[in-house]
This record gives C-alpha cells, sequence and structure tokens, in this order.
C-alpha cells in the first residue's frame, strides 16, 4: 500500500514515515503544495497523509484535486488547527480523517488501519489474527469462533493493539485513544493497568495466546511472538 | 466638587460681596446727594433771613425767637460763623418723637448788634426716602442674582448633556463591544472634539487588541508543530527496546514533559479561541442530560480512585450555549473534581432550578478563592496546575455571563455556576 504524506514540517514528515514504513506501507514525503500536486500526477497512490497547512496553498484544495483528478482513496487530514469549520469543511470534501496535533504515531496508524478497512475491504468488517477475529460492524470480538464478552473500552484498546501489533504503546497513548478528552482525569495512567490485565486474562482464558506484554517504564505491545 | 457647584461658589461669593460693597457705596452716595441739597436749601434760607433782618432792622428785646423753624439768639461781639452744617437731632412735640434735622448755624450783625441764627430742616422724609430707594435697589438686584443663579443651573444640564452622554458610552465601553461608538455631533465645539478624540482612541484600542488576539492565536497554533515533532520522535525512540532503565525512564519523563506543553498549549489555544468569539454557534443544551452522559464517560476513572458519586440532577434546565463549550464546562468541572480529590473521597453533582453544584472532598490548599480561577496557579500537593482546567470554565462562564464561584471549608470544595438569567 502507497502513502503519500504531505507534511511541510519535515522532521514529523519523517517520523510519520518511519513509523508507517514499519507498519509495511510504502511511504513518500512531500513537503508542499507543488510537490505534492506533481506527485500526485505522476504516481499512484493508495492513501493520503495530509497537512492542511501548506506554505504554498490550502490542503483543503489539494484534496479537492485529488478527487477530481486521481484515485487515491483514502485521505486523513492533519492539522494544528481544531477547528470545527475546517473539519466539517475537510470531511465535506472528501476526507476520511481529521487529526489534530499533535498526535499519537500509533493513534494515526489505527486511524489509517480504520481508513483502509473501510475503503479498501469494504465487503469486509473483519480482523482476524491467528484465533481472535473481530468484527467491527457488531463491535464483537471472537477467539476460536467462541465469543467473548469484553467492555466496549476493552473492546477498543484491544482494536488499537491489534492496529499497532508489535509497536511500543505508550500509557498515554492508550488512554488518548480509548478515553479520548478524559484520559487525564487522574493524575497517573496507572489504571490503565488494571484494564489491560483484565483484557489479557479474558483473551488467555478464552484459548488466546498471551500477546498483551508489558514494556517495563514505558508501556504496553501486542507481540506477536 | 462638581463643576456647577463650584461655578456657582465662585459667582456667589462674588456677588455677596459687590452687593455688600455696593449697597454701603450706593446708601452713602445717595445720602450725600440729599444731604447737599438740604444745605443748599439751607443757605438759601439764609440769605433770606439776612436780607429779611436787614430790611426789617428787627430789633426785639425779648430774645431768643423762634420763629418758624429758626432760632435767633443774641451772641458775643466776637463770636463769628460763617455757615456751621449740622446734623442734629429734635424732638417733635407732634409726632411725639424724635426727628432727624439738618442744622445751620451761622452769624450775623443786625444794627450793629451780633446774633446767631440756627436754621433746621427736618430730614425725616428724606432719609425714609433714601432707605426706600436703597433697599429696593438692593432688592431688585438680589432678584437679578437669583434669577441667574437659577437659571445657571438650569441650562447647565441642558448645555452639558452632550459631554454627560459620551462620559456614560466611555463608562460603559467594554473591549469586547461594538467599536463603533455612535456618538452623537455636539454643538458645543468643545464637546465635539472630544468625541472625536474619544473615538480615535478606542479605534486604536479596538485594533490593537485585535492584533493581539491574532498574534496569541497564531503563536500557540505555531507552537503545536514542534511539538508534535517532539512528540513523534519520542514515540519512535521508544520503539526500541535497547535501553537501559535509566534511559527509558529519562525518555518517558523527557515524553511527559512534552505531554503537558500539549496538554497547557491546548488549553491556551481553546482560551484565546473562546476570546475571539470563535464559537458562535448556539444551541439549546439540556443540562441533565450532557451531565449524566459525561459521567457515564468518567465512570471507570471514578472507580479506579473509589470515588463515591452522589448526583442530584433535579431540574431540567435547558440553556442556549454552544454545545462544544457545554461539554468542555462540563467536562472540566467533573474533571476537576476527580482529579483532585482524595482516593475513597467523595464527588456530588446537585442541579438545581438555575444552578449547578459540584461538591468534592479534598486536600486543603491555601489558594485565595478569587485566584483559583487564574491560569497556572499550583497547590503543593498536586504539583500541576489548578486552574488550567477552571480558568476554561470561567472563561465559558464569562462569555455567557454565569456567575461562577468557588469555596472551601476545610477539605470539602464546592464550584456553583449560576445560569440565572
Amino acid at each position: 500500500m502507497k502513502i503519500l504524506i504531505v507534511e511541510d514540517e519535515v522532521a514529523l514528515a519523517e517520523s510519520i514515515g518511519q513509523y508507517l514504513s514499519g507498519e509495511g506501507y510504502v511511504c513518500e514525503l512531500a513537503f508542499d503544495y507543488t510537490s505534492a500536486s506533481d506527485k500526485f500526477n505522476s504516481y499512484q497512490y493508495d492513501c493520503a497523509i495530509i497537512d492542511i497547512n501548506l506554505p504554498d496553498g490550502n490542503g483543503i484544495d489539494l484534496i479537492r484535486e485529488l478527487k477530481e483528478y486521481h484515485t487515491t482513496s483514502g485521505i486523513i487530514i492533519i492539522s494544528a488547527r481544531d477547528s470545527l469549520n475546517d473539519r466539517i469543511a475537510g470531511l465535506n470534501i472528501g476526507a476520511d480523517d481529521y487529526l489534530i496535533k499533535p498526535f499519537n504515531l500509533s493513534e494515526l496508524n489505527a486511524r489509517l488501519k480504520s481508513v483502509v478497512r473501510r475503503i479498501f475491504f469494504s465487503g469486509s468488517n473483519e480482523i482476524i489474527f491467528n484465533e481472535i477475529r473481530i468484527d467491527t460492524s457488531a463491535i464483537q470480538v471472537f477467539v476460536n469462533d467462541k465469543l467473548i464478552n469484553l467492555t466496549k473500552k476493552e473492546y477498543d484498546m484491544l482494536l488499537f493493539f491489534i492496529s499497532n501489533k508489535n509497536r511500543v504503546l505508550t500509557k498515554e497513548s492508550i488512554g488518548e485513544n480509548v478515553w479520548g478528552d478524559y484520559a487525564d482525569t487522574l493524575n497517573s495512567l496507572d489504571f490503565i493497568y488494571t484494564h489491560i490485565w483484565n483484557l489479557r486474562k479474558k483473551l488467555i482464558d478464552n484459548g488466546a495466546k498471551d500477546y498483551l506484554q508489558n514494556v517495563y517504564g514505558v508501556g504496553y505491545k501486542f507481540n506477536t511472538l | 466638587m462638581k463643576l456647577l457647584n463650584k461655578t456657582s461658589l465662585i459667582i456667589l461669593t462674588i456677588t455677596l460681596f459687590i452687593f455688600f460693597l455696593g449697597g454701603i457705596t450706593f446708601y452713602k452716595i445717595i445720602q450725600t446727594m440729599i444731604i447737599k441739597r438740604v444745605d443748599r436749601e439751607l443757605i438759601s434760607q439764609k440769605n433770606d433771613i439776612v436780607d429779611q433782618l436787614n430790611a426789617m432792622h428787627m430789633v426785639d428785646n425779648a430774645y431768643p425767637v423762634t420763629v418758624g423753624k429758626f432760632l435767633i439768639k443774641p451772641a458775643d461781639s466776637g463770636l463769628q460763623i460763617r455757615e456751621s452744617f449740622k446734623d442734629t437731632v429734635l424732638y417733635d412735640q407732634r409726632e411725639k418723637l424724635y426727628s432727624p434735622y439738618r442744622l445751620l448755624e451761622f452769624t450775623t450783625v443786625v444794627m450793629e448788634k451780633n446774633f446767631k441764627v440756627s436754621v433746621f430742616r427736618s430730614m425725616f422724609d428724606a432719609e425714609n426716602l433714601i432707605e426706600k430707594i436703597v433697599l429696593t435697589m438692593m432688592l431688585m438686584l438680589l432678584a437679578f442674582i437669583l434669577a441667574l443663579f437659577f437659571l445657571n443651573r438650569y441650562f447647565f444640564r441642558k448645555i452639558w448633556d452632550d459631554f454627560f452622554f459620551t462620559v456614560n458610552k466611555a463608562k460603559k465601553y467594554n473591549l469586547r463591544d461594538d467599536p463603533n461608538l455612535d456618538l452623537p455631533y455636539s454643538e458645543v465645539e468643545e464637546f465635539q472634539i472630544l468625541n472625536q478624540v474619544f473615538e480615535k482612541l478606542t479605534e486604536r484600542i479596538h485594533k490593537d487588541y485585535n492584533n493581539l488576539k491574532e498574534f496569541t492565536e497564531n503563536a500557540s497554533h505555531e507552537i503545536q508543530t514542534p511539538l508534535s515533532v517532539m512528540h513523534s520522535k519520542i514515540e519512535l525512540l521508544l520503539q526500541h527496546g535497547n535501553y537501559s532503565e535509566e534511559q527509558i525512564s529519562q525518555i518517558t519523563k523527557l515524553g511527559d514533559a512534552v505531554n503537558r506543553l500539549s496538554s497547557i498549549n491546548k488549553v491556551l489555544i481553546l482560551l484565546t479561541r473562546i476570546e475571539n468569539n470563535q464559537f458562535p454557534e448556539l444551541s439549546t443544551v439540556h443540562l441533565k442530560e450532557r451531565i449524566e452522559y459525561h459521567l457515564g464517560n468518567f465512570k471507570e476513572l471514578i472507580e479506579a480512585r473509589n470515588i463515591s458519586v452522589e448526583c442530584t440532577l433535579n431540574s431540567d434546565i435547558e440553556i442556549t450555549v454552544n454545545t462544544g463549550l457545554a461539554d468542555i464546562l462540563i467536562i472540566n468541572l467533573i474533571k476537576n473534581a476527580i482529579r483532585h480529590n482524595f482516593d475513597n473521597g467523595k464527588l456530588k453533582i446537585n442541579l438545581g432550578n438555575s444552578t449547578l453544584e459540584i461538591i468534592n472532598t479534598g486536600p486543603k490548599h491555601d489558594i485565595p478563592a478569587d485566584q483559583l480561577f487564574n491560569r497556572f496557579v499550583r497547590t503543593q500537593n498536586t504539583g500541576d496546575s489548578l486552574g488550567l482546567g477552571l480558568s476554561l470554565v470561567k472563561k465559558i462562564c464569562e462569555l455567557y455571563d454565569f456567575d461562577v464561584r468557588y469555596f472551601n471549608t476545610d477539605e470539602l470544595h464546592t464550584v456553583t455556576v449560576s445560569f440565572s438569567h
């Protein structure tokens, strides 16, 4: 899967590229409107991650261009501005998601996977990993085809982990993904440990292997062994 | 003191002085004039008497003789008075009172004998006249002064109307308001100048303020990008497992600091955006429903600290606000009550007819109530800013004219928001 990352802050573009390459995507970078436009004209991309505040143009216009002339399907907007109007404009123009900086790369990755699933595997609403099957439309999880009882938060966490296999996920990124604005309510994110531990127990009790691993001092990882 | 009173006082003092001085002078002048006239008549009478005496060669043995209002007495031959004027008082038999008289004494020789003649003239009427004239004049003057005084006070209001209108506008002036003051044209040149100057001033203030707001907003947004870079690099660093415990600790602490910076910046951006009126869309928000919704989302977090929640949502208040801001308000109120609470503590939410009360147990702190809503106020215990979330609460309440108060008794903290409209 080929992805074009359009972001004028070079260091950030490189970070995104590095992380997504690790996920198996083929990533290319563009640092302004003109070069992004050129690249879209010359090559094929499956997805694009676009910063709407580009030095020489508006990302919204770029998206419009994309939608009109090219077959790039998945578009995720990244922006420093959290304005409702920008969000609405972007989604109306055809973007699939809108992320506000600063964001977790793992979060971007999860959103990208979700967009890809929706667009490229539109028939299937399933994520299958070994004995674990997740039905994203029914919001159900099966281990060895047996339905297991997860809370909504546990479901969200599992989805996040499976979207970021073998990635070290900080407590903060898990908190952000699952609890959003509420995540910083407590002084420490240690409460996450309990939830992850419960999830792990439920998976193992129902016959799954032990994938969830604690990474000392940092966070957790879904280890594919 | 007030301008009107000041000028009135000055005028009053001056006029009283003039009044006093003028009165005396006027009296004296008239008196002198009348006395001069009486004296002229006395002299005329003297001449008549002398002529008559000389013509009549009147010598009689019975002296003194009082003929009419003059008295003739023999005098020493050495005595010689040409004309001597005096004021004297005589007893009037008929009127039975003392009356003022003007007296002229002179000596004259009749048939080689020396006589002293005294001529009298009544001043009663003259004095009366003087008094009446002076009194009338003074009363007229007084009436004139009083009329001037009250007319001045009456017209003062009208003339200074324009001024006070401008002053009232100045009092009510608020940076957030429309910069167009709409000051009416004044016929008084000085007030017109005042109006023009004032309008220019507010225009400039408004411009500067808008520039500052824009700058603040842009600066905050610019900060987002380098923060993103930091955040992403740290996340990538953490992907590699080959660090020592010490290094991991350092990297995660670095990450924590970046995250804190991000939160602070996010709140600052939100505050400036609220300030810049970037949430204009309003809708009807049902508080009860929103509170219940958000409380649900806080469920695990509340349970994680074993906080007991008591919720009394008695009324179905609806407020017309921006939905996003309403959510931010509620979330921050609850978040704050959880954050600064004890493990196993209590949280109470009371929704009344026009108030929302959030009560929570929590460590004592010695921040005065009015400072609590200032940004970045820190307590000793938690080491993080108590004020950031509450500053959002305050900003939103300011925007919609809600009243928000905080008070605490020892370890029980209460925040009350009043929606009365």
